[in-house]
Formats: structure tokens, C-alpha cells, sequence
């Protein structure tokens, strides 16, 4: 039994891949003409794939046949405790796993991944920081089986945050595999089934997600989501206050009559109501950051290309650190870099009033170290 | 960019773009799609390249975005299970990368069973062994960590080997 992944008929039948006949002539012919793809061929959702959309507060509305359904999302001031649920589950210590994969080199050694640790949170730390920014969700979808229900939202003022849901399915929920560190992915474009929530800002740039699994409450029909969210591309312009947050959900189904698969989508629009306050930083040659309770993003010298980052550690005042990245540890959810930033998700809470100084040390494509120290700006 | 430097481009790399966009896609259709698109923007390009490797970084990157814009956009197509040829073919196995109607793991070989992971597994995978960059020469392309690429192909190549496993005892 051959169970091997086999590396040498995998590039052999890639080879085999090739892009149409005409494929050069097309696009030059079309670039002449300076006519762009025109991504319009419309697909109407079958009216078997009925989507009902439930907005709190105002009963129920359903939804069957049509292109694309959208719903706002209702958003209001979490109670205390349910601050301090959404901060246990997305940065306490106790849901989401820290597993990293073990990975076998070409000559057999095992090669071990970065580790990850999460921390326990204290409530007192939860009040301090991010209590009065957790907004309670009020928003239900359903797709096919599979319902959506969204419970917090928590956003800062880079469009760093993360929202608690859950995805419930009474025959279960399929289509999805564990990515290590708790993360998860769905396993979309591979016919029926779910597809892997997209989310963007509403002026339209992507932001960089990661789904976590709290395996501790989650069961085979009801998953318990934490997705970690970062507005850091460089697509697009960065997240503006007020912007809203786009959650772009969809599954794709056999029409029963024509036996094609086709895809229902729906977009939940999270407005947020308020935001977990950032505090600049400077390294004093003219770079700046900004760090809030739950994510960093730091400029980065204007020297050559980055080849990767070194290490990021937060000092606080009473001597204790956070490593946020380092060759060994890797304790962030998200992270982005380019030529001229850095940034992170937190994986676990960060009390801003405590920061003494944050040192960035970035490997450059010579090999060179070089490193920053970044401090609150006055 | 001259026409003579956009063919030259064009005939060495139209080949690896459609193969990435349809490692990202998953379909046919929706990688011509993007590989039209990046040879526009290729066309169009006011860039110099100072070397081989800087257009073939220049070009994956842009392919990627394209694939993302094109995802975003919700325009996608989806390949109908007659054009499989078999009619029994399960969704999992809706593409046809060699145009024959075979489907189905016991016959697509190792790239079928790639195919079958999710995507950033696929885009990782396709990067790593086929075009032979390293982990952290991928984090650049995607923007993302050296330590998230590995992950991946980690845990791509565990769900490679628990695939390939079931379909030899099926």
C-alpha cells in the first residue's frame, strides 16, 4: 500500500498542466483594446437553495432564490461578562490548541515548528482593556443546514479584532480539517460544501483571517469559531475608523434539477459600535506604530527588502516580557509583513498602559540584523 | 514593455501562472481567467525587471492577487460534473486537468490528491515542490510567515498521506 506522497508523479503530472492554446494572443489582443475581464457572468441561486436570514430584533426574514443576500448586523454593548467569555475563549489559555505540526525533512529528521503559548487571562485584565469594546452580536445564518451564530465582535482602531461564532449543523459538520496551532480551514473548491468565509473592509481590501477552534466546548454538530482578523494587505488602503467589516459566507450545492453545483453566499456587514484604543509608538528615527490590547503594527526602516523577522518581544515596565515572534516561538494568530511594516494578532491580551518598549529585529535579504526599538509616543 | 519583452515573458511563464491560479482556483475556467488577466497586466506594465527571478517573483504575486480578486468578486465558475464524463464522479473530483473525463483519486494520481486540500495547502505545496522555492522565498510571495508556510506543507502533506492511505484500501 502506497500512501506516500509522490513528489516526483505530482511535478510529472503538473507538467502536464498547460494554459490553453491562445491564451498570450487573447490577452494581448484584449490589453490593446484596454478591455478587462469583465467578471459578469451572474449565476442566480436555485430556488431550491433557500437562504433564511434572521435579523435580531426584528423577527424573521427569509430569503429563497436570488444572487447574493446581505445582512447588517446588530451590534451592542457586551456585558461584563460576556467581555470576559470572548476574552477567555480568543486569548485565554484553555479552547484553542497550541499544537504545532511536526514536519520530516527530505533526509528523515524531524523537523519541529516554532511553539506556541497561550496564557490564562485575568478578569481584571479583560475590565482594563478590552471590557468596554466587546459588542454583542445579534445575527443568525442559516445556508443550506448549516447556521451561523454570530456572538461577539471586538475591533480595534488598525481593523485588528476578532469575532466569536459558532456553525452549527445537525448532521454534522463536515469540510473542514485542523491546520495546527488551533487553526482551521475549510476545505472549499473541492465541490459541495462550505466555503471559507472571506472577510474585507467595505471599501473593499481583504483582511488577513485565521479561524481557531475551541475544541473544548465545540461538539461534531456545533463548532465554537474564534476568527482572528487583521486589516493588513497591501492591497488596499488600511482600515479606516468607522469602515465597516465585511463577512462574505458561502456553500456550494447540487441543484437537485440540473445536477450542477451552485453557490449561495451571504455577506454580514459587522458596523462597529466601538473600538479597543491603539497607543502610537515611535522608535524616534521617524517610524511609528501603534499598539493596542490585542494587536501591533510597527513601520519598518527604510533599508533593503525584509527578509523575514528575527523577533518581536513587548517589555513591560515591571520587567516581564511578551515574545511575540521569534525563530522558536510563534505566539501571535495572524501576522503580515512587507518592506514597510509588521504586524500581529495577539493570541493573548496586552495591557498597553504597561508597555515599556517593544524591540523589532528584522532580518534584511543580505542577512543583516537590524533592529528598532519602539516606545510611546508622547 | 515592448512586445518582444512581453512574449519572451509571456513564453516562459504563461505555463506557471495557469498552473498557480488553478492550484488556487480549482478550476480550469477560473485560472484562464486570472492568467488573461495577469498577462494584461504584465502587457501594461511599466516595470523593468532587473533579473529572471524578479519577473517570475513579479508574476506570482500578482497572480495570487488576482485569484484573491477574482475570489472576492463572487464571479466564479463551477465545471458541470457531465463535463467530467462520468457521471458518477463525485464533486471532489470536479476538475479535469488532463481533459480525458477521468476523475476520481484512484485514477488522478498525486495531483488529484493535492487538488483535494484546501487551498493553502495547494498554494504552498505547488510552490514548494514544483516550483522549488523554499519556505521563507514563499512567506515573501505570500506575505506570509516562514513559520505559517511550513505549518501548511506540514499539514498539507499529513492530510496527503491520510488521503492516499483511504484510497489504497478502498
Amino acid at each position: 500500500m502506497n500512501d506516500q506522497f509522490n513528489e516526483r508523479q505530482y511535478k510529472e503530472e503538473v507538467q502536464g498542466l498547460h494554459a490553453p492554446k491562445g491564451t498570450v494572443t487573447a490577452a494581448m489582443r484584449r490589453a490593446e483594446a484596454h478591455v478587462h475581464t469583465a467578471h459578469s457572468r451572474l449565476r442566480p441561486v436555485a430556488a431550491a437553495a433557500a437562504v433564511c436570514v434572521l435579523l435580531g430584533g426584528l423577527g424573521g426574514a427569509a430569503y429563497a432564490a436570488g444572487w447574493v443576500s446581505e445582512l447588517q448586523a446588530v451590534l451592542t454593548p457586551a456585558t461584563e461578562g460576556d467581555a470576559e467569555a470572548l476574552a477567555s475563549a480568543a486569548f485565554g489559555e484553555d479552547g484553542i490548541s497550541t499544537d504545532p505540526a511536526m514536519m520530516v525533512g527530505t533526509d528523515g529528521a524531524i523537523i519541529a515548528l516554532p511553539e506556541q503559548e497561550r496564557v490564562a487571562v485575568e478578569e481584571a485584565l479583560t475590565d482594563r482593556t478590552v471590557g468596554d469594546y466587546v459588542s454583542n452580536v445579534d445575527a443568525v445564518v442559516t445556508i443550506g443546514n448549516y447556521t451561523y451564530t454570530f456572538q461577539q465582535f471586538l475591533l480595534d482602531e488598525t481593523g485588528t479584532g476578532v469575532l466569536y461564532y459558532t456553525l452549527s449543523n445537525p448532521d454534522g459538520v463536515e469540510g473542514w480539517t485542523d491546520s495546527g496551532y488551533g487553526e482551521i480551514a475549510f476545505d472549499w473548491n473541492q465541490g459541495d460544501g462550505l466555503v471559507e468565509p472571506v472577510f474585507s473592509t467595505a471599501s473593499g481590501q481583504m483582511m488577513d483571517a485565521s479561524t481557531c477552534l475551541l475544541s473544548d466546548v465545540s461538539t461534531d454538530t456545533e463548532l465554537h469559531l474564534v476568527a482572528y482578523l487583521g486589516a493588513f494587505q497591501e492591497d488596499g488602503d488600511g482600515y479606516e475608523s468607522g469602515e465597516s467589516i465585511l463577512m462574505r459566507l458561502g456553500i456550494w450545492q447540487e441543484n437537485a434539477e440540473t445536477g450542477e453545483l451552485e453557490q449561495t453566499e451571504t455577506t454580514v456587514t459587522f458596523t462597529p459600535e466601538s473600538y479597543v484604543p491603539t497607543v502610537a509608538l515611535t522608535d524616534g528615527s521617524g517610524n511609528a506604530g501603534a499598539v493596542s490590547a490585542v494587536g501591533l503594527t510597527l513601520e519598518t526602516l527604510d533599508t533593503a527588502p525584509i527578509g523575514g523577522i528575527a523577533s518581536c518581544v513587548i517589555q513591560y515596565a515591571d520587567g516581564t516580557a511578551y515574545t511575540v515572534d521569534d525563530e522558536d516561538v510563534m505566539n501571535w494568530t495572524i501576522s503580515y509583513f512587507d518592506d514597510d511594516g509588521v504586524n500581529y494578532c495577539f493570541n493573548r491580551l496586552v495591557d498597553t498602559g504597561e508597555i515599556a518598549s517593544i524591540t523589532l529585529s528584522v532580518k534584511t535579504d543580505t542577512g543583516e540584523v537590524v533592529v528598532q526599538t519602539f516606545t510611546p509616543a508622547d | 514593455m515592448t512586445n518582444d519583452s512581453f512574449l519572451r515573458y509571456a513564453e516562459e511563464y504563461t505555463d506557471m501562472v495557469f498552473r498557480l491560479a488553478f492550484h488556487y482556483l480549482g478550476t480550469k475556467m477560473d485560472a484562464e481567467d486570472v492568467t488573461q488577466n495577469v498577462l494584461i497586466k504584465l502587457y501594461q506594465s511599466e516595470k523593468s525587471f532587473d533579473s529572471q527571478d524578479h519577473v517570475r517573483n513579479w508574476l506570482v504575486r500578482v497572480t495570487v492577487n488576482e485569484c484573491k480578486s477574482l475570489f472576492r468578486s463572487g464571479w466564479r465558475h463551477t465545471e458541470s460534473l457531465d463535463e467530467l464524463g462520468e457521471a458518477s464522479a463525485p464533486p471532489v473530483t470536479l476538475y479535469d486537468p488532463f481533459g480525458h473525463g477521468r476523475a476520481g483519486p484512484e485514477e488522478g494520481g498525486a495531483l488529484a490528491a493535492v487538488m483535494r486540500l484546501p487551498a493553502k495547502y495547494r498554494m504552498v505545496i505547488y510552490l514548494y515542490y514544483y516550483e522549488e522555492y523554499d519556505t521563507g522565498e514563499i512567506a515573501e510571495l505570500l506575505h506570509i510567515p516562514a513559520a505559517t508556510v511550513r505549518t501548511r506543507l506540514a499539514r498539507g502533506r499529513e492530510r496527503l498521506k491520510q488521503d492516499l492511505k483511504e484510497v489504497a484500501t478502498e
